[in-house]
C-alpha cells in the first residue's frame, strides 16, 4: 500500500534531515544567547524550518500510503420545495410584523435618528474643518519669513540665483506654509503687472508642495528656472508664475505676496491667493 | 484517543461530519493549487512576526531626540514611531529578522494573492457555483492591500511619509465627498499627529480581523463546496478525485507550511528590505527621487505619473488629477474584478454548476483577455518606476513615460493577440500527463474506491 521507497537510505535521509532540523534549533538558541547577527539568526531559522519540513517530506513519500480516491460531489443547490419553503416563511413573518405600520415607522424614524447621531459624532473623528484648513496656510500680512533654523531674511543679503526653504516665523515645519524663496535676475521675470507687485527686487516666493499630489516640489534646476518634484516629476516654470511645464500637474504653484519690513526684512504681504498643494472639489470656491 | 474524541463529540456531535469533510476531505493535487496555501501560509507567518513587532513598536508621532545605537543617526530629532523602529532594527535582539521576515512575507502574501487570482481566472474557477468565494477572494485582495499600505506608512520614515502625502492627495480628489473622506481617514491634513496612531488601529486590529474572517469564511465555502479539479480520467461534476486530508495531504501540506516559513526566514535574514534607517526620519519638505512603494502598489504609483495632467471642471467645481489617475483606475480594476463572474454568465449564458477547471488554451477568448489585463498593469507597473528606469537606461524620464504611454494602450492588445493565437494553436492537443496526480483506474460517482498511486 505505501508508495514507499522504503531503504535504508531514505531512512537515513529522513531522519538525518531532523537530526539537521535539531541542531539548528539549538545553534539558533546559542547564536540568540551570544546576539549572533540577523543573517545568523535567519540562516539558523530557516535551516531548521527546511530541514523539518524536507524530513516530513521525505518521511511523506516514503511511509504514508498515498491513495488516489474518488469521492462523490453532491449537488450543493436545494431542492425548489425547500427554497420556496424558506421564502413563504420569511414573508409571513415579516406580513406578521408589517401589519403593525405605525410601529415600523417608528422603527424608521429611529433607524434615521440613529443614523443622523452617527454621522454626527463622524465630524469628532474628522478633525478641522476640511474647507478651512485647505484653504488656509500660517502665512498672513506682516508675517517674516524665516529658514528652518528660524533666521529672518534680509531681503538684499541674499544673492542671485540662490533657494531656501522658508517658512511663517513661529510656524516652522507647518506643511501646508512650506515655501521656497528664490532669487533670479528682476528683469527675466514674466509675471503680469500685479504678480509683479508681489516679488521684491527679482525675490520670489512660491508654495512648495506640489499641486499634483502634495509632495514638496523640492529639486531646483537654476539652468532652467525650474521647480521639479521627484514623486511624479511635475514641473515649473518659477519665471512665469509657477506655471507647471511637465508631468501630471496643472496648475501653477501659488505664489506668495512678498513685501519688505522696517528692519529690511521680508515678511508676506498676505496668505496665498489660491490653496497650496492637490486639488479637491472646492478648491475654487 | 476514544476518550477525547468522545468527549468532544459528547459537547458538539460532530464525529461525522468532522470524519467526512475533515480527516477524509479529498483534497486534488495540482501545483497551481499550492498559491493560495502560500498565501494562507504567509498570513500566518504576518500574524506571528507581527505579534512579536506589537510587543516593541510605539504608535506615536511625538517627538524623541535619537540615542540609540545606531551612529549616524544619533541626536537627530524623530518621530517616536520611526525611534522604535529604529531599536526594533538595531537594539531589539532577533528584532531586525523579525521585521524584515515580516516585511517579506507581507510581499510575498500578495504575489501569492495575485497568483492565486490568476489561477482561478484562467481556469474558469469563478463559475457557478464558487462566484461567492470569487467575491470574498476580491476583498480580501484589497483588504491585503490595505494592510500593506498602513503597514508600511506608521513607520514614519521619509519614505511612508511621502505615499501619506500621495495617498491624502488621491482621497482628497474624490468629487463631492473627498475633502470628508480624506480629513475622516487622516484626521486631518496629512502629516498630522493623528495619522500615525489611527493608522495603527487599521493595520493591526481592524484589518488583520477582517483578513481573518474573510480567510475563515473563504475556507468555510471551500469546504462547503469542495475543491475544483483539472480535467483528467474520472473527474467530473459529481465526482472529485485527490488525497484524503488525514493522513497524506496534512503531513503534504505541513511541511509545506514548514518550508514556506524557511523561505521567509531565510529572506529575512539575508535579504534587506526597507532599511528605514537608510532614508531618515520624515520631517516637512522632504523627499527623495527613485523612491517607490512595495511593488504591488507601483501600478497605482504608475497611473499617477502616466496619466496625462487632465483635469475636469464641473460647475467651478474641481476633479484634479489624482482622481482619474488613481482613484477612478482602482475603482474601475476592482469594480471590474467583482463583476466579471457576472458578466460572464450575462455572456455565455452558462448557467450551469462547473466542478471541472477549464485549460486555458481551450477558452482563447478568456485567455487573451486575462493577458490583457496582466500586460496592462504590467505596464503601469514599470510606470511606477519610471525614474529608476531612466536612469539605467541612461535616458530622460519624459520620453520614457511617453513610451509606456503608448505600450499601457498598446501592449495589451498585442499581448491578447500573442495568448489567443498561441491558445488557438496549442488547443485540442493532449493534455500532458503531468496534470493532476495521475489517472485513477475508476471512474463513476457512486462509491469512493481507492487505489494506491505509483
Amino acid at each position: 500500500m505505501a508508495a514507499g521507497k522504503d531503504s535504508p537510505a531514505t531512512r537515513a535521509l529522513a531522519f538525518g534531515l531532523l537530526l539537521i532540523a535539531i541542531a539548528a534549533a539549538i545553534a539558533l538558541a546559542v547564536a540568540y544567547w551570544r546576539d549572533a547577527g540577523t543573517p545568523v539568526l535567519g540562516g539558523l531559522l530557516a535551516l531548521a524550518l527546511a530541514s523539518v519540513a524536507g524530513g516530513l517530506a521525505v518521511w511523506s513519500r516514503a511511509y504514508i500510503p498515498h491513495e488516489i480516491v474518488t469521492g462523490p460531489r453532491e449537488p450543493i443547490a436545494s431542492p425548489e420545495e425547500e427554497i420556496e419553503a424558506l421564502s413563504s416563511d420569511i414573508v409571513r413573518g415579516a406580513n406578521s410584523v408589517g401589519r403593525r405600520r405605525f410601529l415600523l415607522a417608528g422603527l424608521l424614524a429611529f433607524t434615521g435618528a440613529a443614523g443622523a447621531a452617527f454621522v454626527s459624532l463622524l465630524r469628532s473623528v474628522m478633525g478641522p474643518s476640511p474647507q478651512w484648513t485647505l484653504t488656509h496656510t500660517s502665512w498672513a500680512g506682516g508675517v517674516r519669513l524665516v529658514r528652518r533654523d528660524g533666521s529672518p531674511i534680509e531681503a538684499d543679503k541674499m544673492p542671485e540665483d540662490s533657494i531656501v526653504t522658508v517658512f511663517p516665523e513661529g510656524h516652522i515645519g507647518d506643511m501646508a506654509s512650506e515655501t521656497v524663496l528664490l532669487r533670479v535676475k528682476p528683469g527675466i521675470l514674466k509675471l503680469p503687472p500685479e504678480r509683479m507687485a508681489w516679488t521684491v527686487n527679482g525675490l520670489v516666493a512660491y508654495s512648495r508642495i506640489c499641486t499634483h499630489a502634495g509632495c514638496p516640489a523640492s529639486q531646483y534646476y537654476d539652468t532652467q528656472h525650474v521647480l521639479a518634484c521627484p514623486c511624479h516629476q511635475s514641473t515649473f516654470d518659477i519665471l512665469d508664475g509657477g506655471r507647471p511645464t511637465g508631468g501630471p500637474a496643472d496648475r501653477p504653484l501659488p505664489q506668495l505676496p512678498l513685501g519688505v519690513d522696517d528692519t529690511g526684512h521680508l515678511i508676506a504681504l498676505g496668505d496665498f491667493p489660491t490653496p497650496v498643494g492637490p486639488g479637491f472639489w472646492s478648491w475654487s470656491r | 484517543m476514544m476518550r477525547l474524541l468522545r468527549w468532544i463529540d459528547g459537547q458538539l456531535g460532530l464525529s461525522r461530519l468532522a470524519r467526512k469533510e475533515v480527516v477524509g476531505k479529498i483534497f486534488p493535487d495540482h501545483w497551481t493549487f499550492m498559491f493560495g496555501e502560500i498565501a494562507l501560509y504567509s498570513f500566518v507567518v504576518l500574524v506571528l512576526t507581527g505579534i512579536f513587532l506589537v510587543f516593541f513598536f510605539k504608535p506615536s508621532a511625538e517627538t524623541v531626540t535619537y540615542g540609540g545605537s545606531y551612529a549616524p543617526l544619533a541626536g537627530v530629532p524623530m518621530s517616536q514611531a520611526y525611534r522604535s523602529l529604529l531599536d526594533i532594527s538595531f537594539d531589539v535582539r532577533g528584532g531586525l529578522l523579525i521585521r524584515q521576515m515580516h516585511h517579506w512575507a507581507c510581499d510575498v502574501f500578495l504575489a501569492a494573492i495575485i497568483l492565486h487570482l490568476c489561477r482561478l481566472f484562467f481556469t474558469g474557477a469563478y463559475r457557478r457555483p464558487r462566484q461567492i468565494n470569487w467575491l470574498v477572494g476580491a476583498t480580501l485582495l484589497i483588504m491585503a492591500v490595505t494592510n500593506g499600505f498602513t503597514g508600511y506608512s506608521i513607520g514614519d520614515d521619509l519614505l511612508s511619509g511621502t505615499g501619506l502625502r500621495i495617498a491624502f492627495a488621491s482621497a482628497l480628489s474624490l468629487p463631492l465627498i473627498g475633502e470628508f473622506l480624506a480629513f475622516l481617514i487622516f484626521g486631518g491634513n496629512v502629516p498630522n499627529p493623528a495619522v500615525i496612531p489611527r493608522l495603527y488601529a487599521l493595520h493591526i486590529f481592524l484589518v488583520p480581523a477582517l483578513i481573518a474572517a474573510l480567510l475563515a469564511t473563504h475556507l468555510g465555502v471551500l469546504v462547503r463546496q469542495k475543491h475544483t479539479n483539472y480535467p483528467g480520467p474520472g473527474r467530473s461534476d459529481t465526482a472529485i478525485v485527490g488525497s484524503r486530508f488525514w493522513p497524506a495531504y496534512a503531513v503534504k501540506t505541513s511541511s509545506f507550511f514548514l518550508f514556506v516559513t524557511a523561505i521567509l526566514a531565510a529572506l529575512g535574514g539575508f535579504v534587506q528590505i526597507n532599511p528605514v534607517w537608510l532614508y531618515g526620519p520624515y520631517f516637512t519638505g522632504a523627499a527623495t527621487t527613485a523612491a517607490h512603494p512595495d511593488w504591488y502598489f507601483s501600478w497605482l504609483e504608475g497611473g499617477l505619473r502616466l496619466m496625462p495632467n487632465w483635469h475636469a471642471t464641473i460647475y467651478g467645481y474641481l476633479i484634479p488629477q489624482p482622481f482619474f489617475a488613481a482613484v477612478l483606475v482602482s475603482l474601475v480594476s476592482f469594480g471590474i474584478l467583482y463583476a466579471w463572474p457576472f458578466v460572464v454568465e450575462k455572456v455565455t449564458l452558462d448557467l450551469d454548476v462547473h466542478h471541472v477547471l477549464g485549460r486555458p488554451r481551450e477558452h482563447p477568448v478568456r485567455t487573451a483577455i486575462g493577458t490583457a489585463v496582466l500586460a496592462f498593469f504590467f505596464v503601469l507597473t514599470l510606470g511606477g518606476i519610471d525614474d529608476t528606469l531612466a536612469l539605467i537606461f541612461g535616458g530622460r524620464v519624459s520620453p520614457l513615460r511617453d513610451i509606456l504611454r503608448g505600450l499601457a494602450l498598446g501592449f495589451p492588445l498585442f499581448a491578447a493577440g500573442v495568448a489567443y493565437l498561441v491558445a488557438k494553436r496549442l488547443s485540442g492537443r493532449p493534455l500532458p500527463s503531468d496534470l493532476g496526480s495521475g489517472p485513477p483506474d475508476h471512474t463513476g460517482p457512486d462509491e469512493p474506491r481507492t487505489r494506491a498511486s505509483d
